[in-house]
């Protein structure tokens, strides 16, 4: 008798899985479908962010657009920082680059910067991360990938480390409820450039090159600082591919 | 009792399919294309293996692994609802939401007769995490060397160095879309679904069938990328879209399924006559 119960039970409830799956069903499929690429880079903040002898003169919107070159990636948008000390002038941009975190990818399509090889001029430092320096075209380039939750990196298998690393329960839970990603793909993607005295001298334009090097790095520290404790949260809902 | 045993069929196929169609229709919307087709792939091979005929009875699930089943049912449902575009909880949907039926209709003995489907869709799961795996090691170096070697066994001049192709002295970035992970784990996918259709048996051949999928998947990207690097620096953007990102890439694929599915079938499916016993058991 139980068992007959428990079976008509049984066929109830299969019945209601079965057409709360049809009538969602039909919500996926009448619901127009939703862009892809989330457009959180427009919420990008101008924050003011100051580096200790540099002036900051100047913060400009740095559009989104198609980029020119392979594929159709559109650039994300950022703010582009101008700063001074004496005659030296400093160019920071920012985008908000979702995805894999390569960054030599980053400069050979959404910047001027054709290189693609960043590992010659990779550093660490342990309080500010993996950045690459390199030169181009008469410019000295400082550029990273800020994280949230973890030091900087450059190439994609060390944000895909990061990503690992940053796992946490609550993180879990949330995932699970569908509030946050697993993995928080977001990169504050840095390129820093300082143009380069022009030096006849081989060696003088090494050593003008190197102490470029330097205040880039000098600037670098601080500005990780400040984003390693201001980094932008997840705003709203976020379904995007994860 | 008679005319109650086909409803675990019928309750297996109707939500079943209801599970399958709502899949593919969250991956469309989501926008990856790839994914689409995989999926559409396994789910019609899955749909085929689970008509076959087996010894069930009516709604046997106990009340323990019903609750479960439709528990697990119930929150798939609702996040459902959410209309999610997540690419890990698409990869997991499918493995879910069988588990969850087989457990509410057919009770734990159901995991064991319907282990092939649940272990390709347990593999499909996995996918978003080997690729996460692939990317921390160094596959695109080793993709890069074996593409700098066709180069040169074309007689061009080719080296590499670190993640990079120098051709001409121009470098060429292999960037991790091109590593191989993507071709290699669809290679996966395909060749488990494979061996589970065709009934290969014996861990030997199971791993060697694998393989075969894993070495042609690797094989067939390591020659796109030497295309990829030639054109690049000898053609058009357009022709070099083409190939790249357009419907020329979905080629290699094809041609990396019908490497595997030529090399397996020879190896696993042809029966000799003087041998009645090789090749393969078709009965499950």
């Amino acid at each position: 008798m139980a068992k007959t119960v428990w079976h008509r039970g049984q066929s109830s409830l299969l019945s209601l899985m079965f057409f709360s799956m049809l009538i969602v069903l039909g919500y996926a499929i009448l619901s127009p479908k939703i862009a892809n690429f989330s457009n959180s880079s427009d919420s990008l903040r101008q924050e003011k962010v100051l580096l200790d002898q540099w002036q900051l003169i100047g913060g400009s919107k740095l559009d989104s657009g198609s980029s020119s070159t392979v594929g159709k990636d559109p650039i994300p948008a950022g703010i582009r920082y101008h700063y001074q000390q004496g005659n030296r002038d400093l160019t920071i941009d920012l985008r908000y680059v979702m995805g894999d975190g390569d960054v030599s990818r980053f400069l050979s399509v959404y910047s001027p910067v054709r290189t693609g090889n960043l590992l010659d001029g990779q550093r660490f430092l342990p309080n500010a991360g993996y950045y690459s320096i390199l030169t181009n075209k008469g410019s000295a380039y400082l550029t990273a990938c800020l994280n949230p939750n973890s030091p900087s990196t450059v190439t994609e298998s060390q944000f895909r480390q990061a990503r690992l690393k940053a796992l946490n329960p609550m993180q879990l839970l949330r995932w699970i409820g569908g509030q946050a990603p697993l993995f928080d793909d977001r990169c504050l993607w840095t390129l820093m450039s300082m143009p380069l005295p022009s030096e006849t001298n081989k060696v003088s334009a090494f050593k003008a090159t190197e102490s470029t090097y330097q205040e880039m790095e000098k600037a670098w520290v601080i500005w990780y600082d400040h984003w390693k404790t201001n980094f932008p949260q997840h705003e709203g809902r976020f379904e995007r591919m994860s | 009792m008679n005319g109650k045993q086909p409803q675990s069929k019928f309750w297996l196929f109707v939500i079943g399919t209801t599970l399958a169609v709502l899949h593919l229709s969250l991956i469309y919307r989501s926008g990856d294309s790839e994914l689409l087709t995989t999926c559409l792939l396994i789910w019609v091979m899955v749909g085929s293996l689970l008509r076959e005929d087996r010894q069930l009875r009516a709604l046997s699930s106990g009340l323990f692994a019903s609750s479960i089943g439709f528990f697990i049912l119930g929150i798939l449902i609702f996040r459902c609802a959410h209309l999610p575009t997540s690419r890990m909880f698409l990869h997991i949907l499918p493995l879910l939401g069988l588990l969850g039926l087989i457990l509410a209709v057919v009770g734990w003995t159901g995991v064991r007769s319907y282990r092939r489907e649940l272990l390709i869709f347990l593999v499909l799961a996995t996918n978003p995490v080997l690729e996460m795996l692939f990317l921390v090691g160094d596959l695109s170096k080793i993709t890069a060397i074996v593409a700098t070697g066709f180069l040169q066994f074309l007689g061009l001049p080719a080296v590499q160095t670190g993640d990079s192709i120098h051709l001409f002295n121009k470098p060429v970035h292999v960037f991790a879309a091109c590593s191989g992970a993507q071709s290699i784990i669809q290679m996966l996918n395909i060749s488990i679904l494979f061996s589970m259709v065709f009934s290969i048996q014996g861990l030997i051949k199971q791993t060697l069938c694998i393989g075969i999928g894993i070495i042609s998947g690797f094989i067939t990207n390591a020659v796109r990328v030497s295309l990829m690097v030639l054109l690049v620096l000898f053609s058009n953007s357009s022709t070099f879209d083409y190939w790249h990102e357009g419907s020329g890439s979905l080629v290699f694929s094809v041609i990396s399924v019908l490497l595997f599915g030529i090399v397996s079938w020879s190896i696993f499916l042809r029966v000799t006559p003087s041998d009645p016993h090789s090749g393969v058991q078709l009965n499950g």
